[in-house]
């Protein structure tokens, strides 16, 4: 269990081929206990699908360090992060689902290195499925899914494995109220199981649920008030 | 120079290896002069990918340089000899390499033994999460690097001083030096007794070391048998060499190394060398993994089952060489009831 992701002094600079260099965001201080729901907003390009890769392992900072609890997980050497990656789940903004595998594998996926009994694995892949109305859809494959049950398809895998951080990236871009309500609802369940909640979103129907808000302004990560600050 | 398809792959494997090395070099260099594991600025962080990167390409490198080395033993035992005129075997492509044939093998084996043990730290550091033998591994990578270019480079002078024209005569080279008695070297002048005396003399105490070391893991288990591993080898290697061959060719005296690799006797040599260094190897590997794991507590743990291994690697590899040197003087005891020499 995580009692918290803690940002220090994160940079991420971007390098082109031609050699030259765009910072994408500079002296990101922010804290992301257990317990919360963490909403970090922003315009389009302005790294929030960066942070998140980074706070899950998947890139590393140009400068500063990801703390997991006290240790600093981004500063681990690959093996180990990538362990340590198992008790983080991610909604990507492109779902990065396998196209021709049904629903249902694709949700069994995150939990074979678990190395459970097939059965255990095939259950905990479908009770996940269900807790996003998406039982129905488990023998199908993706490619004949809409964007949005893609979408579901996508959170159920990110649940599966009941991660210690749930990290998700406009995981509600596609939803309609009704499927909005469901994905809220099961992000709050995490985060009353005391699980670190962190979601990056334009999508101002998330702002009431979160506990904490960020947001972005010319690559700087800043403290927000949320939807009373927005009027 | 003989374009052989082997010798071309020695030289390819060789040049990758040699660059992938040379590049982990150059990182281990600028951590030497920046790593600092305190700091999270952009060089520190830029630092720490690249000690990653450095460590694989380091890995990849000595895999290729240990992979070209026994593709050159096999050149120099199987394939060349039939090339060279008057060569049976390695002794006669030593003869044809003018020399610089045994600096290249001496290089190469010294080379791949320390390779070995930047290994062995490597591996070390990658058990803890913040990689705390960072420095040390790149120390050490530092210094089996001139090792690998200059075994490269003489290896290439080696090769390129082969002549196919020009005719060797492989077995003078031994026999020779028994023709004036003033210009044999020292180890011709032992007498046999004392090879076998001596091989099995610090046998036992390598075994005994080993086992001691295996049993209580600790600086002096571990340094008493890293001694006796680098002092057997040589014992043994004589041992073979100048008595136990001959049981092995079934001749009164023929005491070549090379010979053994041939396959009218099993290619045994590849066999025997190969645990004899592998032995070599054991015995520094152990005293490294207890030094390390006392000096840095986070490795403390995987450090000491490392060094176990190593010990069980030392005595295991020992007492297959000795069984395998020593089986068919027994054999031939069994048989005729005398020592060959009468």
């Amino acid at each position: 269990m995580s009692g918290g992701i803690f940002c220090r002094d994160l940079e991420l600079v971007r390098r082109g081929s031609s050699g030259q260099e765009r910072t994408i965001f500079t002296d990101v201080n922010a804290d992301f206990p257990a317990g919360n729901i963490t909403l970090i907003t922003g315009p389009a390009g302005s790294g929030k699908s960066s942070l998140l890769y980074i706070l899950a392992g998947l890139i590393r900072p140009t400068r500063g360090e990801v703390l997991d609890g006290e240790e600093a997980v981004s500063r681990w050497l690959t093996p180990h992060r990538d362990l340590w990656r198992k008790g983080v789940g991610i909604v990507f903004q492109h779902f990065q689902l396998f196209a021709e595998l049904t629903a249902e594998k694709n949700v069994m996926i995150p939990l074979l290195p678990k190395k459970w009994p097939y059965r255990r694995i095939r259950n905990r892949a479908n009770e996940a499925l269900e807790r996003l109305s998406a039982g129905h859809l488990s023998q199908m494959p993706v490619h004949f899914l809409s964007g949005g049950e893609r979408q579901r398809v996508a959170v159920a895998r990110a649940l599966a494995a009941d991660p210690a951080i749930l990290l998700a990236d406009e995981p509600t871009a596609h939803q309609d109220p009704e499927g909005m309500k469901i994905v809220m609802d099961v992000f709050a369940e995490a985060r009353d199981r005391a699980r670190v909640v962190v979601i990056a979103a334009h999508d101002p129907r998330i702002a009431g649920i979160a506990d904490r808000y960020y947001r972005f302004i010319d690559g700087r990560l800043l403290h927000d008030r949320g939807p009373e600050s927005q009027g | 120079m003989i374009a052989h398809p082997i010798l071309m792959a020695i030289g390819m494997a060789d040049l990758f290896g040699l660059g992938l090395i040379l590049s982990a070099g150059w990182i281990a260099g600028d951590i030497l002069l920046h790593w600092n594991s305190d700091g999270r600025d952009r060089r520190q962080i830029a630092l720490e990918a690249r000690s990653e990167r450095g460590g694989a390409e380091a890995r990849w490198g000595a895999g290729l340089f240990a992979f070209s080395t026994l593709l050159l033993v096999i050149a120099v035992t199987r394939i060349l000899p039939e090339l060279i005129p008057g060569a049976m075997c390695g002794t006669g492509v030593f003869q044809a390499m003018q020399g610089a044939g045994f600096r290249a093998f001496a290089l190469r084996f010294i080379t791949l033994l320390l390779l070995f043990l930047w290994h062995l730290l490597d591996r070390l550091n990658r058990t803890s999460r913040r990689g705390p033998l960072t420095e040390t591994s790149a120390r050490g990578l530092l210094i089996a690097l001139p090792g690998a270019v200059l075994g490269i480079f003489d290896t290439f002078k080696a090769v390129s001083l082969l002549d196919l024209e020009r005719p060797v005569d492989c077995c003078a080279a031994l026999y020779d030096r028994f023709g004036n008695g003033n210009s044999l070297p020292f180890w011709e002048n032992i007498p046999d007794a004392f090879w076998m005396g001596g091989f099995m003399v610090t046998g036992i105490l390598l075994i005994a070391a080993g086992v001691w070391s295996f049993l209580r893991p600790g600086r002096k288990s571990a340094a008493l048998l890293a001694i006796f591993s680098l002092i057997w080898p040589f014992a043994a290697a004589g041992a073979l060499v100048q008595v136990l061959s001959a049981y092995h060719y079934q001749v009164l005296s023929h005491s070549c190394p090379w010979c053994l690799f041939l396959p009218e006797h099993w290619r045994v040599g590849f066999f025997l060398f190969g645990a004899l260094l592998g032995g070599m190897a054991a015995g520094p590997a152990a005293l490294l993994s207890i030094i390390v794991g006392q000096r840095y507590p986070a490795i403390r743990e995987p450090a000491r089952i490392m060094s176990r291994r190593a010990s069980a690697w030392a005595v295991l590899l020992s007492i297959l060489f000795i069984i395998g040197a020593s089986f068919p003087a027994l054999l031939w005891r069994l048989r005729h009831g005398v020592w060959i020499g009468g």
